[in-house]
């Protein structure tokens, strides 16, 4: 299987194959943005699972209890707060989470100390928090800032690495997408959205451009010599730097996705809950997202946003009248197996 | 020297510099030879504020920083230890306390701070040292006339207290029957008066040794009626009247160079502020009232928190409510007073956004979880790595444990300097998984393009020359990218995803460290053995595998063509390994071929004639 995939990478990367990413752009593109649409929706009518961080309250996490049941837990809460029905989940296999709406300190102190009697485990074992109602918010807030702040700070780094605007803002529409997808896929998942989750969205950010920081660098290396030859118009050097950039591709998205799976897999089923589970699995979602954006979006948005470029606009031109002239051999659609002069230097 | 040696030997310099700072640290300096733990995998108390204005008014750099020393007033007042508190994100305030935090204490954080102005009525200095921090207030432009006196002058009512009596000074100094009335009967601020039987008795019933519980009670005192206060190092006891101008009525304060009397440097520093059109007649009217010998004595002091904070005498009416505060300022002091009254201009309000006790049985549950899914993650990175790249993989793996060496040693450090206190949180823990990802990507980078240029038939050598040339800008690049978000998501963010950045931006310099410093120079050193060099089938760099069907250059002037490979491919001892090998056939061949390349990257002969038995075709 492994030699079956250096062969697939090695005809990639001779042309002897290709996959279709900017010839077929537009499906590519009907791809991503129905995969938003629809989960989106579906996420929209779920309703956002919001944590205590965003809705306030108190929380007791009571650790290694012998028996889980969490009808003690209510009982407990019903006698000592009434009308105050808590949300108790059982977290992995030994740990229970008791919330409720907001109580006082003092409140607070005395139900952990009931529950952890309930429950009979030390006191030491039992975990309180409240959360105020705008900590949420004030998190939100701040990362919204801290997107914003990225993406300039980013759109300007990029424009100045590629010296080409235009190949920046491609870059940012991939990663518009990406954290569209994300957001959406968490929605249906239904995890719930507490600050670890934004933690995770965020890093994705880094993640989708790296990926797709690759891919452009190699678009840049092939179509450096772009107006000196008349064999390939613009699309076709892209098509074919998006090509021999895929196994990589892959390759760093399985070994970034292994990590986060195992975390993922080890908060989603062994802990139950808490920062381990949602930011892995934002991660998870979102270098996915950024593997399908940096192959299959970000080459075609680049190829449409520049082909209206004069320059490269002209150049396509001339390449198609040469070919219908006959020019350059063949009339191949893509005669970009054999002559690939920007394969370069030996 | 080539540079790949001198860039392995930089990084072994490096880790040396690394372990030995700590061993040196822990011997020393009491260092933990570990990071240390945050909150949520220790067990502890966190209480996130947020301090807002009560105007609504943005809240400035300088007033965050005021903030956060009042906070740590409060908090090592209620004699917590090991407190750190910090700004986070702009306008929050993060109190992170061992163990849990009482009521008092949690009460004690969500008071507002309040400044106000008050005319001393008498002092004290319990402690015997008579020292005050007050300096002289006089006109903002009428230093000239200053008459000389010093905040440590005999003129300061601090200085006039003969320690060892404890005296009252407002009483022992002042004729009773001289303080002034006010026009409508009741007693001025300033006033004598304002010293009841009650409050002298309080006065000589508070104990000023424990700073801390007086400010409580201080901070908690209206503004209407006298109280007793403190200077922050409870070493002054004061007896203040009631407020006379509220700390808000600060309009602004600087920082200026003081003069002398013929207009020379005198080399320290004063405050100057002025006040709001609307306090102004106020602070004017106490300052020439203190001047004017009403007061039961020549001073006022500036209250901050529950604490006095400067209690200067007037050497000078202020008729346009301007003053300026001096005492032997350095640069320093001056600035801290003249932030304080600023701050006191803003009084800010702090509301609990979070309060987060978590047990020290759940925090080490979750760090034990998240090391766990590290081991796995890095366990199966590595069998990746040895699937898609063969042999090379021993470099990810020989880089990965460099990347781990050198970030546990840098987060010991981190956390080790008290100045810095790094702690490591579950955040953190994730942001660490997370960078193996993100460094075993730019090998990733790396190696394609290494692929890439072979693929494009270039020699192995030459080829890992230039790809690094090539990867090198990508890996730069997109490290720039992330070190970006890391850097963004710090500077705003608060708690966790502070954690969560820091690691990820130190991850992401480190990972430059590794790939310049150790990645390249061994892949270098590597293809310069043959087992590399020559494109051995396990080697993840073999040509043919590479789909090139040109002669590979061997190495050392020699040309392998492709019949030579393909018969190479076709023995058994070298090809491919067949899929449905067993676990310990493979086993055995991995540890045949370790030998096998340990030995060939042992010896390095000019011709490569030995062994003839194992490579017949090289010397075809």
């Amino acid at each position: 299987m492994t030699a079956a995939f250096a062969q697939f990478g090695n005809d990639l990367h001779a042309g002897r194959r290709a996959l279709p990413i900017v010839r077929r752009r537009r499906t590519w593109y009907l791809i991503g943005v129905a995969l938003i649409v629809v989960l989106g929706a579906i996420a929209l009518v779920r309703g956002p699972n919001l944590g205590i961080e965003f809705t306030g309250g108190s929380e007791f996490q009571i650790a290694r209890v012998a028996d889980a049941d969490q009808s003690i837990a209510r009982d407990v809460v019903r006698e000592h707060v009434p009308d105050n029905e808590p949300k108790i989940t059982v977290l992995g296999t030994d740990t229970l989470r008791v919330q409720t709406s907001e109580l006082s300190s003092d409140e607070t102190a005395q139900l952990a100390s009931e529950l952890a009697g309930a429950y009979d485990v030390p006191a030491q074992n039992v975990s309180s928090s409240f959360i105020g109602p705008v900590w949420g918010a004030d998190v939100t807030t701040k990362m919204l800032r801290g997107v914003l702040a990225f993406i300039v700070l980013t759109a300007v780094v990029m424009a100045l690495y590629f010296r080409n605007l235009t190949t920046s803002i491609a870059a940012m529409i991939a990663l518009v997408h990406d954290m569209l997808l994300t957001a959406a896929v968490y929605g249906v998942v239904g995890f719930e959205i507490t600050p670890a989750t934004v933690i995770g969205f965020l890093t994705i950010l880094g993640y989708s451009l790296y990926d797709t920081i690759v891919v452009f660098d190699k678009v840049r290396e092939n179509t450096a010599g772009l107006q000196g030859q008349r064999a390939h118009t613009y699309a076709e050097a892209v098509e074919r730097a998006a090509n021999q950039t895929v196994v990589r591709s892959i390759n760093t998205s399985v070994v970034a996705l292994l990590p986060v799976g195992a975390i993922l897999a080890i908060g989603a089923f062994v802990l139950g809950a808490g920062t381990l589970k949602d930011i892995s699995l934002a991660l998870f979602v979102g270098i996915l997202a950024g593997t399908y954006s940096s192959i299959f979006l970000a080459p075609g948005i680049l190829v449409d946003l520049r082909n209206r470029e004069r320059s490269i606009a002209a150049h396509t031109r001339s390449v198609q009248e040469s070919r219908s002239r006959g020019e350059v051999g063949d009339l191949a659609p893509r005669p970009l197996a054999d002559a690939a002069p920007d394969q370069g230097e030996s | 020297m080539p540079a790949r040696r001198i860039a392995l030997l930089a990084l072994a310099l490096i880790v040396v510099l690394l372990g030995g700072g700590i061993g040196a640290g822990a011997w020393k300096g009491g260092w933990e030879p570990s990071p240390k733990l945050a909150l949520d995998l220790e067990g502890g108390t966190q209480v996130i504020l947020q301090a807002s204005s009560r105007d609504g008014a943005p809240i400035d750099r300088d007033s965050m920083e005021q903030a956060r020393q009042i906070i740590a007033q409060r908090v090592n007042a209620m004699g917590v230890g090991e407190t750190e508190i910090s700004v986070q994100g702009g306008s929050n305030i993060v109190v992170d306390v061992p163990g849990t935090l009482d009521q008092e204490t949690s009460r004690a954080l969500r008071q507002t701070a309040v400044m106000s102005f008050r005319p001393v009525i008498g002092s004290s200095a319990p402690e015997g040292t008579g020292a005050s921090d007050g300096g002289g207030a006089s006109d903002a432009g009428g230093a000239s006339d200053a008459g000389g006196a010093e905040g440590e002058s005999p003129e300061s009512s601090a200085g006039d207290i003969d320690p060892a009596q404890a005296t009252f000074s407002g009483l022992v100094d002042q004729d009773v029957a001289n303080a002034p009335a006010t026009a409508d009967g009741s007693s001025a601020p300033w006033a004598l008066e304002q010293a009841t039987p009650e409050m002298q008795e309080t006065f000589f019933a508070t104990d000023c040794t424990d700073p801390a519980a007086q400010q409580e009670i201080a901070a908690d005192a209206p503004a209407d009626e006298p109280v007793v206060v403190c200077d922050p190092q409870g070493t002054v006891k004061y007896l203040l009247g009631p407020e006379v101008v509220p700390g808000s009525a600060v309009r602004s304060a600087t920082v200026g160079s003081e003069t002398n009397p013929t207009g020379q440097a005198t080399g320290y520093y004063l405050v100057n502020m002025t006040f709001q059109p609307q306090y102004a007649r106020a602070f004017s009217e106490m300052s020439n009232a203190l001047y004017g010998g009403q007061g039961a004595t020549t001073s006022f002091a500036i209250m901050l928190d529950g604490q006095v904070i400067s209690a200067p005498v007037v050497e000078e009416p202020s008729p346009d409510g301007n003053a300026s505060i001096r005492g032997n300022f350095d640069q320093e002091t001056a600035t801290t007073l003249a932030n304080q009254l600023k701050f006191g201009a803003l009084p800010l309000e702090f509301h609990v956004l979070s309060e987060q006790q978590i047990s020290a049985t759940l925090g080490s549950d979750q760090l034990g979880k998240g090391l766990i899914a590290g081991i796995i993650g890095l366990i199966l990175v590595i069998g990746y790595a040895f699937v898609q790249y063969r042999v090379l993989a021993i470099v990810t793996m020989t880089s990965l444990l460099a990347m781990g060496t050198l970030a546990y040693g840098t987060l010991t450090v981190l956390s080790n300097v008290p100045d810095i206190g790094y702690r490591l949180s579950l955040a953190g823990v994730v942001g660490l998984i997370v960078a193996i990802a993100f460094t075993a990507d730019s090998f990733i980078v790396y190696f394609e393009r290494v692929r890439d240029e072979i693929r494009d038939g270039r020699g192995i050598v030459s080829a890992v020359d230039h790809g690094w040339s090539r990867a090198k800008q990508t890996i730069l690049a997109s490290d720039a990218v992330n070190l970006i978000a890391a850097v963004v998501l710090y500077a705003l963010s608060t708690g966790n995803v502070r954690g969560f950045a820091f690691t990820l931006g130190l991850a992401t310099l480190l990972d430059l460290l590794v790939v310049f410093l150790f990645t390249h120079p061994l892949l270098q050193v590597l293809v310069r053995t043959r087992f590399f060099g020559k494109g051995h089938p396990l080697s993840g760099l073999d040509p043919a595998a590479l789909g090139r069907d040109l002669p590979a250059y061997a190495g050392r002037g020699r040309i392998r063509d492709v019949q030579e490979r393909s018969a190479r491919r076709r023995r058994g001892e070298d090809a491919e390994p067949p899929v449905r090998e067993s676990l310990a056939e493979r086993k055995a061949r991995r540890e045949r071929e370790a030998q096998q390349a340990a030995q060939e990257m042992g010896e390095e002969p000019p011709r490569p004639a030995d062994d003839p038995a194992d490579h017949p075709e090289d010397d075809r």
